[in-house]
């Protein structure tokens, strides 16, 4: 795996996940696994948050959604994560959803991704 | 990083794993209590220290799974939980050394998370998880009751395992300051108990010795049969005052005899089939005598006289038949430690609390004093010794009376 991997370098940092897990390539590909299983659970929830409007909960999701961004060294996603969370006021409807759509998309991106990873690897 | 540690994986029958984490790693079933680990960082103890981990979200779980894994060898067994109840479940039925908390579960949130934990298992220490951002709530957990906390993102799989063995140390740290305060409090209480009892039981008996003197002068210069009578009811009942507030003296130290050298093997011996008649015939008793003699500096009517409430105490606890042991050591030079265990219905911690306090009883005022082990205290403590007492409800208790040896007793 080189850094220079097109898509997935721009949206997930994995050599730097790989070093993290001490270069252990079966580890990575296991989480990434996880991941692709875990990744419709994460959308559905930010989508239910959103449509039910309850902001203590959408941050809440977004929270837990940062947190595996980071693991996977997923720049974006972490940020549209952290954007999402730390917003103060969900008054207006469409910022929540705009957020969590830009969120959503980053995610789809991480899952892309990672499934290229698993192909390559 | 925090996410990503080694060890093993392990998990209970009631365990609620994650469906996307079974299969990872190995999973066994604790089957022991985890006693005595050496906690210093990088300790090969022979038993694992049980980690919980409570986190919902899979992948950071596996994150630290896979950690334990890697570089945690045989040190630790890990159980794993995504749910506060299923983590608290766990709490009850598997003997937990350390918590590793996510304070945001899909469930409660924050620093509710922790004191809901804290509230169910007040002495099982936290180690606090936090994502990014959240070091200002990480602060005010350890505020409130969280031995460490430990950033996600930037705790290497070393951190986290010392935090595990720091978090372990202090809890047991706090845990003994604790027990030391109660202790010491408790001691504080006795001493002003005995300071209050001692002083009224010495007044009272001076007015026990005027009613005893005037009821014998009765009964011996009365001709009256009535009178007779009466006098010699009044005697009978002042002869048990006297008894009672001899009890008080004796909590109180104010007792005092006449200290000389005596083998405690030879105490015991002498008053064997006395002890016999005490404990009752249905009980099995055992005599076990430390095989150099137990020389103490001692009272020994008052010895004698503690020995027979200490087995007295274990024939009630032991009921209508059970074994009860005495038994004789010198643990050091220093001094000699008398045992009276049973296995009877043992004592409740409230209860262990108090049996020392004079007039509490647990079988009621009207059927016993309350007055025999606050004697025993009294007794160790004019002796410079010390009581201690291990009890389990349903197991029995171990009175351990540790006395000074003569030499070091005359030295005091």
């Amino acid at each position: 795996m080189k850094s220079e991997d097109g898509l997935l370098s721009r949206i997930a940092d994995l050599e730097l996940v790989l070093g993290r897990l001490d270069g252990d390539l079966e580890l990575l590909r296991e989480l990434a696994t996880l991941y692709i299983v875990e990744y419709p659970n994460q959308v559905q929830d930010l989508l239910d948050a959103v449509s039910g409007g309850d902001a203590d909960k959408i941050r809440r999701v977004a929270h837990k959604i940062k947190g595996t961004a980071w693991s996977f060294a997923a720049g974006p996603a972490t940020d549209a994560a952290r954007t999402l969370e730390e917003t103060k006021d969900f008054t207006d409807g469409r910022d929540a959803s705009e957020l969590a759509g830009r969120l959503s998309q980053e995610l789809g991106r991480l899952r892309l991704a990672l499934e290229e990873f698993l192909a390559r690897t | 990083m925090a996410k990503c540690l080694s060890g093993v994986e392990t998990a209970g029958p009631l365990l609620s794993i994650p469906s996307q984490l079974q299969g990872f790693g190995r999973l066994v079933a604790p089957s022991h209590r985890v006693m005595g680990y050496d906690t210093r960082p990088g300790s090969t103890g022979t038993s694992p220290i049980q980690v919980l981990l409570i986190e919902d979200n899979v992948i950071d779980a596996r994150f630290l799974s896979a950690d334990f894994q890697k570089r945690g060898e045989s040190r630790f067994s890990l159980h794993i939980t995504h749910r506060l109840d299923a983590g608290l479940q766990v709490l009850r039925t598997t003997p937990i050394d350390v918590i590793l908390l996510d304070l945001f579960l899909e469930e409660i949130y924050g620093l509710d998370t922790l004191s809901a934990v804290r509230i169910a298992f007040p002495d099982t220490p936290v180690v606090v998880l936090t994502g990014l951002n959240d070091e200002a709530l990480a602060l005010q957990s350890l505020k409130h009751g969280a031995q460490d906390y430990l950033l996600k993102t930037s705790a290497d799989s070393d951190r986290l395992f010392r935090a595990i063995y720091y978090a372990i140390e202090r809890k047991q740290v706090e845990l003994d300051k604790r027990s030391l305060e109660e202790r010491s409090l408790q001691m504080q209480k006795l001493e002003a108990l005995g300071t209050l009892a001692g002083g009224v039981a010495h007044n009272f008996n001076n007015m026990l010795m005027a009613i005893m003197g005037h009821s014998y002068l009765l009964t011996e210069t009365s001709a009256d049969e009535d009178i007779q009578k009466h006098a010699v009811a009044i005697k009978k009942a002042a002869d048990r005052a006297s008894a009672l507030t001899r009890q008080l003296l004796m909590f109180s130290h104010r007792e005092t005899g006449r200290l000389v050298p005596v083998n405690l093997n030879d105490i015991l011996r002498d008053t064997e089939e006395l002890i016999r008649s005490v404990a009752g015939q249905r009980s099995l008793l055992s005599f076990a005598y430390a095989q150099q003699p137990a020389l103490i500096q001692a009272d020994p009517i008052q010895i004698q006289h503690m020995i027979m409430s200490l087995v007295l105490n274990a024939r009630e606890a032991i009921g209508p038949a059970g074994c009860i042991t005495i038994r004789t050591e010198i643990p050091e030079s220093r001094s000699v430690r008398l045992t009276v265990s049973d296995d009877g219905c043992g004592m409740s911690p409230e209860t262990r609390r108090h049996i020392f306090e004079p007039f509490y009883t647990t079988r009621g005022l009207a059927v016993a004093a309350g007055l025999g082990l606050s004697a025993v205290y009294g007794i160790v403590k004019q002796h410079g010794g010390t009581i201690d007492v291990d009890s389990e409800i349903g197991k029995g208790s171990s009175f351990m009376v540790t006395i000074p040896t003569a030499s070091i007793a005359r030295a005091i």
